[in-house]
């Protein structure tokens, strides 16, 4: 996968982020319930996002690295 | 031996390591202003890893993290939401500033803007906000660790003790060896603060409740409100959404902006550490999990208290602790204040040098780093009477710096990515940005809707900027070519 692709990929996944941890997406996950490993789904929900925006660093780091004269 | 006795041991055993290893941190700097403020540009992956980290989680958020879990529920997930929202851009600006701070010669924010849009002007300008808004984040820092030590020592060392000794040996470090001692104990700091953080969020949930699950169980049985979105607000009432989003889109926004985390990219050994501070950055942000844990813990232990920040030193004086933990909480509490002080005392005093004094009077090398020293000094004694003097509302005026520092990000972006932007249009958006964010914050009422008054700042701040730069001539090719096409980066010198 080109360059190109997954530094569009990066910022469709940040603003995916912004949107999911705002209103309005962020209203569909305001209940505590159902807990997930022991936590409130409310709170599951933003840590969930910051794996998602770690995992997609990564990704995209490795890529960058690949042939960084690109 | 008494308790309070074998705690002060633990937290000077602390203090002493610390002063150690930031005296020893600028054995190998040179003596120059580039030594001083940006270590030589010779900091590693490690020691900016930390260094990040350990500046963005403060005192605030090791004490108020905690406490807004206590008392506001699902409110403190919004701090969780914005940190990796807002590093992200900083993959791609981070090393970009750093590739023209290297070219140019810069080491401070101000430095870098004027770079590209010239005027003396808005160098002072930049420098009177930085100085506006560090103020009070040094103050909160002093304070929590006059306050972590007052307590855990039952009164015994007072506040004001207790913040001059730690703050003193901060002193000491940045004074010597500057922001390599910053760099240096950030990095044993951030450790101290990790540790430390995961031991009590996973430790105290096990003692009060059987367990994180069995904890949020109690919870949703008693107080099912503070675990709904967006929590409550600071009334104890329902907080509205308007406000929950604004405030990760503005601390998204400002997060980087700070110019002691922007002066950061002026450090970095290359752009590529850089680039994995960001990547590694999400793990330090998980840090606020456990911390958000110790609020909750909280929660049906304590019945009211009076200030909801001292939740985390009431829960470790009132919960039966060995005597070695409740030293330790401690040491991370004060890891949590002096990474971030250290940071900031060492930014205030190099901004206020470098971009208010300099531009206007001209100074030796010699005489730079006695000013940035001196100020250090000065900076280091106005926090210090502000954190020892009582009914100062510090909290609100944090929240309202972090609205004008947001005001920072527009003319960032415009510098490294609009050819068509100019020196007036920056000028006149921050000063339109800035006013409309204190219209805002001293009227709340004016608002039409409950956002964050510098959401509207930022607003105004974007459409001047884009108004006033396009009515004015366009710059000069080769100045704006600087910033928006930099030179590739040359190859770092092996050693």
């Amino acid at each position: 996968m080109s360059k190109r692709v997954i530094r569009r990929i990066a910022i469709g996944v940040f603003v995916l982020n912004m949107l999911a941890v705002t209103w309005p997406v962020a209203t569909l996950f305001r209940s505590p319930e159902p807990q997930i490993l022991g936590l409130p789904q409310s709170m599951a929900w933003p840590i969930a996002w910051v794996l998602i925006g770690w995992i997609m660093l990564l990704v995209l780091d490795h890529f960058e690295n690949k042939d960084p004269g690109d | 031996m008494e308790s309070w006795l074998v705690i002060s041991a633990i937290i000077a055993a602390y203090l002493g390591l610390t002063l150690w290893v930031g005296l020893r941190a600028g054995r190998g700097t040179s003596a120059t202003v580039d030594g001083f403020v940006a270590g030589d540009r010779n900091f590693g992956f490690l020691v900016m890893y930390f260094v990040t980290g350990a500046t963005v989680f403060s005192a605030f958020a090791f004490l108020g993290g905690p406490g807004w879990a206590y008392s506001r529920g699902a409110a403190a997930f919004y701090i969780l939401s914005y940190g990796v929202l807002g590093m992200a851009p900083w993959y791609v600006i981070g090393p970009k500033a750093a590739r023209i701070g290297r070219q140019l010669g810069q080491v401070t924010q101000a430095q870098f803007l004027t770079g590209r849009f010239q005027s003396r002007g808005l160098s002072l300008l930049i420098a009177l906000i930085s100085i506006a808004a560090l103020i009070p984040y040094i103050t909160l820092q002093m304070r929590g660790a006059g306050i972590v030590i007052e307590a855990v020592t039952d009164g015994r060392v007072p506040l004001w003790a207790g913040a001059a000794v730690a703050y003193g040996i901060v002193l000491i470090y940045v004074l010597v060896s500057g922001v390599s001692a910053v760099g240096w104990t950030n990095t044993l700091q951030g450790v101290f603060m990790i540790v430390i953080a995961w031991s009590l969020g996973l430790y105290l949930p096990h003692a009060l409740y059987g367990g994180i699950g069995p904890m949020f169980d109690a919870i949703l049985t008693e107080r099912p409100e503070l675990l709904e979105l967006p929590g409550l607000n600071a009334t104890g009432a329902p907080w509205t959404w308007a406000g929950y989003s604004s405030s990760i889109l503005i601390s998204a926004v400002g997060i980087t902006m700070w110019p002691h985390l922007f002066m950061k990219a002026f450090t970095a050994r290359d752009e590529q550490i850089i680039r994995r501070t960001v990547v590694w950055f999400p793990t330090f942000q998980l840090f606020l999990v456990p911390v958000f844990l110790i609020g909750f813990a909280g929660v049906l232990f304590v019945d009211s208290i009076a200030q909801a920040d001292f939740i985390l030193p009431y829960l470790i004086l009132n919960v039966e602790l060995p005597v070695i933990v409740v030293g330790l909480f401690c040491a991370g509490a004060l890891s949590a204040s002096m990474s971030t002080g250290d940071a900031l005392m060492h930014a205030t005093a190099s901004v206020a040098v470098e971009d208010g004094v300099r531009p206007f009077v001209p100074l030796g090398e010699a005489q730079q780093r006695l000013l940035i020293r001196t100020f250090i000094v000065v900076f280091g004694a106005v926090g210090y009477f502000f954190a020892v003097s009582e009914g100062i509302s510090l909290v609100v005026l944090l929240l309202t710096s972090y609205g004008i520092i947001a005001q920072l990000a527009p003319p960032v972006v415009a510098a490294l990515f609009w050819r068509r932007a100019t020196t007036l249009g920056a000028i006149a958006g921050l000063l339109a940005g800035g006013a409309t964010t204190l219209l805002f914050f001293f009227w709340p009422a004016l608002k039409p809707i409950d956002l964050h008054e510098g959401v509207f700042g930022l607003a105004v701040h974007v459409l001047v900027l884009m108004l006033v730069s396009l009515l004015t001539p366009a710059q000069d090719r080769a100045r704006v070519e600087a910033y928006v096409n930099p030179p590739a980066q040359a190859a770092p010198p092996t050693h």
